[in-house]
């Protein structure tokens, strides 16, 4: 063959006007043998829902920026972003996964589902995308969101405000869900999150249309509320049945946090997090913490108190056994029916759907409680009881209820960080204190644009710094925020 | 078309070849050959008559005979490193040739390995011989290189069998590669590196280091596309061509026995200067409970603990142990390296056919425990004359190497300078050497299985790391080429030769169970590599005399290059028993993977060659590719190349004016072409493992481009030749410039867009230099004495002059976020990070369009608004650091250039003496300028192990602190009204992230070689069979001056345009010992 080819070269110099011989067969040399050039949406979906969720809940995100700052966790070594201090590169890289990952993934799911005309791939699409896109804008606020995804055909997206990205999330969510007809997708294998379960999907949908609806009480009351009770009559999850619980089947594709706790030990549970838990006798606590190596006493550190008032490893409390030692297979909750009661006990709260908040919230509260029932942990019916006859949980009603019902659901959101940030940062409850060592002006409220949208994107970025009057810093608030 | 094979192309022309030459009448000419030094026979030299291709070899008595044609006049002694010398035709001629080439004459091995006359070059090609290169022989030939050539620059990484990297003036293409092409006896070789990464890794060393430098007999040195220009698209970045020892002009009869051999031991050159006051801990504080936690900052692998001054505190050896110094902690851990390396060679040749076959055998014991490098290799070469008209040409070179616990590199827990700089200074490592737990020593160790560590929390072990997660790789490679050569008639040849270079490369890790966190439950992976180059070359040769004042030499070629590529291995993350290291026990599903690449490229090309009277040559070269890299209808380019050689103390005699003797004057001009890696054309979904069963794919991150274009460099050079002094002083001058564009670069772009790069043929790169190479016998006396010098000097100046569209920089590497890259406007290879916020000054209009610090914040007292440039800024100098409230400096957050790795100008010095039997060399070479990042800095000071962490703590671990220089927030200098004073731990902790910190001058002057040599008196060899010898006591790398602590700023991050950086470097070895060669 190689002599043949020799021949043909030779040939090809010799005589030149045999033209051909220089180039014939050499293009066969350049297909790639390695991996394919395109593949179905069955092989793309599910690459898009676990990059998402490995994102969100993983280390990276979750462990040292999103639960910290909700003062769920704390860092007990290398406490640096709890102080303020985000170790450079992170925020690039966190930018460049969403973007370049999931997002991109997703985004050919939906390609794909619309050139073919399969209207129920698109509405699991877009309700994917729109989960996806719900994140990048909470850490970032203002994001290139309408003109992202587009690859060559536009390497300069522009930003949109984020008010504007959440009325396109809020149209998406509900063209997706209307979209989703069929009783059955066709995903093979490849719908982690449902097993193409079609209604699930739909009631995923209506419920994050509840999430992002919530988010703007505090920057557009009218739309949210608009948003809110079309949401709330499609429906949303019914029961712990219908949560999106990611399961992890196995090495490589463990839980990422416990993965994460196989090689470092540098976080425990935030003093926050204790302290609210067992002020009200909180059965989670045993499920969430686990007790001080030293003394056998449930005891969180404090958040940004860097190594000041530190004693030593053991005289604190862990996060729970059932996501650090025994974790590998423990699966991410990605939203749960608990977070959806407690948005409905809001707006019930708020006069925005007709129901009973304390209803609610006390469903809320077992919702949670029960949440891993399944898994074998968490709470007996009996300390659930227990808990909830005391007249310290009592629904009080008013503006005090509201700040109950958030109260319970900052609980309830725990190993969920994005939620529990983005929902403290809309209504400032719990109360959280900067520590003693923070070396900035208060708890981050923001993830700062990466280094690289200001060589590669800077026009298009200092157009959403000067809108959002900044975003270099981690101290200015995004829109929804209201602060 | 398929029956047209390569063997009937052959058979075609033995067919159409014309009849055999008429005869002509001939005389007998015989003579002898020696060399100056001790009037040694020379055997080997070619003899010919001068403007023909008649000629002959001597043999291993020095003698020739050759029958010449009548009217021959002048016969031209030639060898490669030696100066050619033109005798005129008589009876029994005795000629010495001279070995210091200084100066025009002399030959040297050219593109394609065509051996030229040095004053025919228009272009700078610089010769090392093979009896230089094994003065102080080097295992990695790359080694041998340093400070020898001008304009190259070498860095090596450090571990025995580690990867060098050389760069031939300056970097040029952005993202390609900038290493030359290896070319050993015609044939391009792999030069493949396995390159250490940031993050950790095995550095399996550069595939040239395979090459065993005693069966070489020279290198040259080809600078660049003007000299490189015939081997194609490779050149762009010079080459390096090797020539291998031959038998021809071996005896005759019997055996000719030449034997090499050296030894030597290593020690570490330089060792951090680490601190031996405070041992382990933070605030002051250390307890050991379990190593991970429990006690008072037991779980740290810092030096911010308790005085080392005695006092009883629980330490991992056990409760209330003496807390006391242990400065020789870091160098215990270093045994003393020994490398023997022995080549037995035997040749033979007849009038008709040479063989000489080599045996070598390396044997290294690598400095660090349990490392041993091995390299065997059986060299096969011969020719023969079968006919009159064919002759062949064939060789065959086989090494089987291996390597057995390399030593982790970059920032991974395997490297053991990296546990060196997280660590406890009180730590004795001679504790440590037995690795496992007995049951005698205080928890968490347990029996058995079990890790004796001083640190229980992140690393492992040092001696557990390099002696228990072992590695080891063997790569078997054979090369062969096989020649055939036809005579056509008097002035036409044919030349056709199929070339391979095949190897596999096996590799195998292992984790065991017990090693730090997350490797608690042990792992193993092993991969095999492939890689083959295969070439089939045919030439026509032309040599015409076309009138006395003209000779005119032509080549026409084709060329067919292959170059494949495959690579499998599986990787298993959790073991079912312990220690058993196979597939077979793995407990979870293995990950296996593998990749192939092919590339193949078609090339015409042609050379000529016009001489005018000796003195005037001009060559033209011109390729033409076909590559399979690039797109259909796009995939052929065109370069050429034209020089001039002009002789001027030949042409006009006069020009030999006062200490002139000889001089030339040359110039030249070359493009070439590059063309794709493989596979850029089109892009593909990257496949994920399995989740459960289910298959799953990511959307490929790089936009493929679909018309890419070839890249081009230009290079154009001008030059001159001086000898001085009758040829005791000669000077080779050459300025140089090199412009490469059209660059295939994966720029990238926002990722908000989904996709991170996007290939592109867009970018240049300039580069311009000058290069000195200086050659001198200051002193030759009557009694023998003699002094010889030699310099290399060498500048390059490379500059970022366009990259695509507004984009402003592309980021090569990025570790700790410290940036290298090729940015719009600055040299290649720029530094681009964090550094200190200083009084610079703000814009209190906000208006400035930059984001960032003091934007839209009022111009308030006390600052004071500079009037001159509307900025508001303190009173005080720019430069002044801004500190925080409490005197800690800042990180300024908007990023900036911060340095650049390339030197202002690199350079060698050579000197030898030699005295009857004995010579005395020593080499010394360095770099000036240029900046290198050290993370053995960055980190060692974070942690407190540097001695220059002492500072602030000279009395206790917070006194007196530090009161750094520079602006409170209100104003004041810190020190004068009010003195803001900080923990120096809090201090070097508050470093972090501000890369300025670690980034120094990388200038360097080393001791390079020294030799002692003497030779060997005939007598007592003789009986034994050999006719002479040489005996040396070498030393390498003896002594190093450097404006950096702590590290060796010679250092090569990896074998890609990352440079730079230190990453936890390992050791360069100081090496002493002694070489023994003895010849037939």
């Amino acid at each position: 063959m190689t002599m043949t080819k020799f021949a043909r070269t030779v040939l090809c110099v010799v005589a030149v006007a045999s033209a051909g011989a220089c180039t014939d067969g050499l293009t066969d040399v350049n297909v790639n043998p390695n991996a394919p050039t395109d593949v179905g949406v069955a092989f793309l979906l599910p690459q898009a829902i676990q990059a998402g969720v490995r994102q969100v809940f993983g280390a990276g995100e979750m462990l040292r920026h999103t639960s910290i700052w909700s003062q769920q966790f704390v860092q007990i070594q290398y406490a640096d972003e709890e102080r303020g201090v985000v170790r450079p590169g992170t925020m690039e890289g966190f930018w460049t996964i969403y973007y370049a990952g999931p997002l991109m993934d997703i985004q050919r799911v939906v390609d794909k589902a619309v050139a073919s005309g399969d209207p129920n791939i698109e509405g699991v699409g877009r309700v994917w995308r729109s989960w996806l896109f719900q994140h990048v804008t909470d850490l970032w606020g203002d994001i290139p969101y309408s003109e992202a995804l587009a690859s060559e055909s536009n390497t300069t997206p522009a930003y949109d405000s984020q008010s504007d990205v959440y009325s396109g999330l809020l149209a998406d969510l509900t063209t997706g869900a209307n979209l989703i007809t069929t009783s059955e997708l066709d995903f093979g294998t490849g719908d982690l999150l449902y097993d193409n379960d079609s209604e699930k999907w739909r009631r995923f949908a209506n419920s994050l249309r509840m999430r992002l609806a919530m988010r703007l009480s505090n920057s557009d009351p009218a739309m949210a509320r608009a948003e809110f009770i079309a949401a709330f009559n499609a429906g949303g999850f019914q029961s712990n049945d219908d949560n999106a619980m990611l399961e992890y089947p196995g090495f490589p594709w463990e839980n990422p946090l416990a993965q994460d706790f196989l090689g470092r030990d540098d976080n425990g549970i935030s003093q926050t997090m204790v302290n609210e838990l067992a002020a009200l006798n909180d059965p989670r606590l045993e499920l969430y913490a686990e007790p001080a190596a030293s003394d056998g006493v449930y005891r969180g550190r404090e958040n940004g108190a860097g190594i000041l008032s530190f004693t030593s490893f053991s005289s604190f409390s862990r996060i729970g056994n059932f996501w650090r030692r025994d974790g590998a297979a423990t699966p991410s909750a990605v939203m749960t029916y608990a977070e959806v009661l407690f948005l409905e006990a809001e707006a019930a709260a708020r006069g925005w759907i007709t129901a009973d908040p304390a209803a609610l919230y006390v469903q809320g509260i077992q919702a949670s409680m029960d949440l891993y029932d399944d898994y074998g942990v968490g709470p007996s019916d009996a300390e659930v009881a227990t808990y909830l006859a005391q007249g310290s949980v009592d629904y009080v009603g008013g503006a005090a209820g509201v700040v109950q019902i958030n109260h319970q659901k900052w609980i309830a959101l725990w190993m969920n960080g994005a939620e529990a940030w983005a929902n403290w940062r809309r209504t400032d409850v719990p109360t959280l204190l900067a520590g003693p060592d923070v070396r900035i002006s208060r708890i981050p409220v923001r993830f700062s644009y990466p280094d690289s949208e200001q060589s590669l994107n800077s026009a298009n970025m200092n157009a959403a710094i000067t809108r959002q009057g900044g975003g270099l810093e981690l101290t200015t608030p995004v829109w929804w925020d209201g602060t | 078309m398929k029956k047209l094979t390569f063997g009937t192309l052959f058979f075609l022309m033995l067919v159409l070849a014309p009849k055999a030459l008429r005869s002509q009448q001939v005389r007998s000419v015989t003579g002898s050959v020696t060399i100056e030094e001790g009037l040694t026979p020379f055997s080997g030299v070619a003899v010919t008559v001068k403007g023909t291709r008649i000629g002959t070899l001597t043999n291993e008595r020095g003698f020739f005979s050759l029958n010449v044609p009548i009217d021959a006049q002048t016969l031209v002694f030639s060898y490669l490193g030696y100066a050619t010398e033109e005798v005129a035709v008589g009876d029994d001629i005795a000629v010495v040739l001279s070995q210091e080439a200084i100066g025009i004459e002399g030959l040297v091995v050219t593109a394609l390995g065509v051996k030229r006359e040095k004053r025919s070059l228009g272009y700078s090609v610089q010769d090392i011989s093979g009896d230089e290169l094994m003065e102080v022989p080097e295992m990695n030939i790359v080694n041998s290189l340093k400070g020898n050539v001008a304009g190259v620059q070498i860095t090596d990484a450090g571990p025995t069998g580690g990867s060098a990297r050389i760069v031939i003036r300056g970097a040029g293409s952005i993202a390609g590669n900038n290493q030359p092409l290896f070319v050993v006896d015609g044939v391009p070789i792999s030069n493949a590196s396995g390159a250490n990464f940031g993050f950790g890794g095995i550095d399996y060393g550069n595939a040239v280091s395979d090459i065993d430098p005693a069966d070489i007999e020279a290198i040259s040195v080809l600078k660049g596309p003007n000299a490189a220009a015939l081997y194609g698209s490779r050149a762009a970045a010079g080459a390096v061509v090797i020539t291998t020892k031959s038998g021809r002009g071996a005896s005759s009869g019997g055996l000719g026995i030449t034997a090499t051999m050296s030894f030597t031991t290593e020690e570490p050159l330089r060792l951090p200067t680490y601190q031996n006051l405070y041992g382990q801990g933070q605030l002051g504080r250390f307890d050991f409970i379990d190593g991970a936690g429990a006690g008072d900052f037991d779980f740290t692998d810092e030096s911010w603990g308790p005085r080392l001054d005695g006092r009883l505190i629980d330490q991992f050896t056990g409760a209330q142990q003496p807390w006391t110094a242990r400065p020789d902690n870091v160098r215990s851990f270093f045994r003393t390296g020994t490398t023997m390396n022995t080549n037995i060679a035997v040749s033979r040749a007849t009038e008709r056919s040479n063989l000489r076959l080599s045996l070598s055998n390396l044997d290294a014991r690598g400095m660090t425990p349990g490392n041993t490098q091995k390299r065997l290799g059986v060299m096969l070469k011969g020719g023969a004359i079968l006919s009159e008209r064919v002759s062949l040409d064939a060789s065959l070179n086989y090494i089987d190497m291996e390597g057995v616990n390399r030593p982790g590199t970059g920032y991974d827990t395997d490297n053991p300078m990296l546990g060196f700089v997280w660590f406890g200074r009180q730590v004795d490592l001679d504790q440590l050497r037995n690795f496992r737990c007995t049951g005698n020593e205080p928890t968490p160790c347990i029996a058995g299985d079990g890790q004796y560590n001083w640190n229980y929390n992140f690393h492992n072990n040092p001696f557990w790391a390099a002696l228990v997660n072992t590695n080891g790789d063997e790569r078997d490679r054979v090369i062969g080429n096989l020649s055939l050569n036809y005579r056509i008639n008097d002035w036409l040849t044919a030349t056709g030769t199929a070339a391979r270079d095949w190897s596999r490369h096996h590799r195998k890790r292992v984790i065991a169970p017990n090693s730090a966190p997350p490797d608690g439950e042990g792992s193993f992976g092993e991969e095999t590599l492939f890689r083959s180059e295969t070439n089939l070359d045919l030439v026509l040769g032309v040599t015409r005399v076309l009138s006395p004042d003209f000779t005119l030499d032509l080549a026409l070629g084709a060329n067919n290059r292959k170059n494949q590529f495959e690579g499998a291995g599986v990787t298993v993350g959790r073991l079912t028993v312990p220690g058993i290291y196979s597939i077979d026990n793995a407990a979870v599903t293995p990950d296996p993977w593998d990749t192939r690449s092919e590339k193949e490229i078609r090339s015409a090309y042609g050379s000529a060659s016009v001489n005018y009277r000796g003195y005037l040559n001009v060559d033209f070269t011109g390729r033409n590719d076909w590559s399979s890299t690039l797109p259909v209808g796009a995939n052929s380019y065109f370069y050429p190349s034209v020089s001039s050689a002009f002789v001027f103390t030949d042409a006009f005699p006069e020009t030999r004016y006062g200490p002139i003797s000889s001089g030339k004057v040359r110039a030249s001009w070359a493009r070439v072409g590059n063309d794709a890696a493989p596979y850029l054309l089109g892009s593909v979904f990257s496949s994920q493992p399995l989740w459960g069963g289910t298959p799953m794919f990511a959307v490929p991150n790089t936009i493929p481009n679909t018309v890419l274009k070839p890249e081009a460099t230009t290079a154009w050079e001008v030059g001159t030749d001086i000898g001085l002094f009758n040829e005791r002083l000669g000077f080779v001058l050459t300025y140089y410039q090199r412009k490469t564009t059209n660059q295939i670069l994966g720029v990238q772009i926002s990722s908000a867009s989904g996709s991170t790069n996007q290939i592109l043929n867009a970018g240049a790169v300039q580069n311009k230099g000058i290069e000195v190479l200086m050659q001198a016998t200051p002193v030759q006396l009557n009694n023998g004495f003699r002094w010889d010098m030699t310099v290399n000097w060498s500048t390059n100046t490379s500059e970022v002059t366009e990259l695509a569209g507004d984009l402003e920089t592309l980021v090569l590497g990025s570790y700790w976020s410290m940036n290298v890259e090729a940015r719009l406007g600055e040299p290649y290879g720029a530094f681009f990070g964090n550094g200190y916020l200083r009084n610079e000054g703000f814009d209190p209009a906000g208006d400035d369009g930059q984001a960032g610090t003091g934007d839209d914040v009022a111009c308030t007292l006390p600052r004071g608004l500079d009037s001159q440039d509307g900025l508001c800024r303190f009173p005080g100098s720019a430069d002044d650091l801004l500190l925080s409230a409490s005197g800690l400096p800042q990180l300024d957050p908007v990023r900036r250039v911060l340095g650049n790795y390339n030197p202002d100008w690199i350079g060698g010095i050579q000197n030898r003496f030699s005295y009857g039997p004995f010579d005395l060399s020593f080499l010394l070479d360095g770099q000036w300028g240029g900046d290198i990042f050290s993370t053995t800095n960055y980190w060692g000071e974070y942690t407190g192990v540097l001695d220059s962490t002492l500072r602030g703590r000279e009395d206790d671990f917070c006194d007196p602190g530090i009161v750094v220089d520079g602006i409170l927030p209100d104003g004041a200098q810190n020190g004068t009204t009010t003195s803001a004073s900080v923990c120096p731990e809090d201090f070097y902790h508050n470093q972090f992230g501000i890369q300025e910190v670690a980034i120094d001058d990388a200038s360097y002057l080393k001791l390079r070689e020294i030799r002692v040599g003497f030779i060997l008196p005939g007598g007592w060899l003789n009986q034994v069979g050999f006719s002479g010898g040489t005996v040396s006591l070498i030393g390498r790398n003896l002594a190093l001056w450097s404006r950096v602590d702590n590290i060796d700023p010679e250092t090569a991050f990896d074998a890609s345009n990352v440079q730079g950086l230190e990453f936890g470097q390992f050791p360069t070895a100081r090496s002493i010992g002694f070489s023994l060669s003895l010849r037939p």
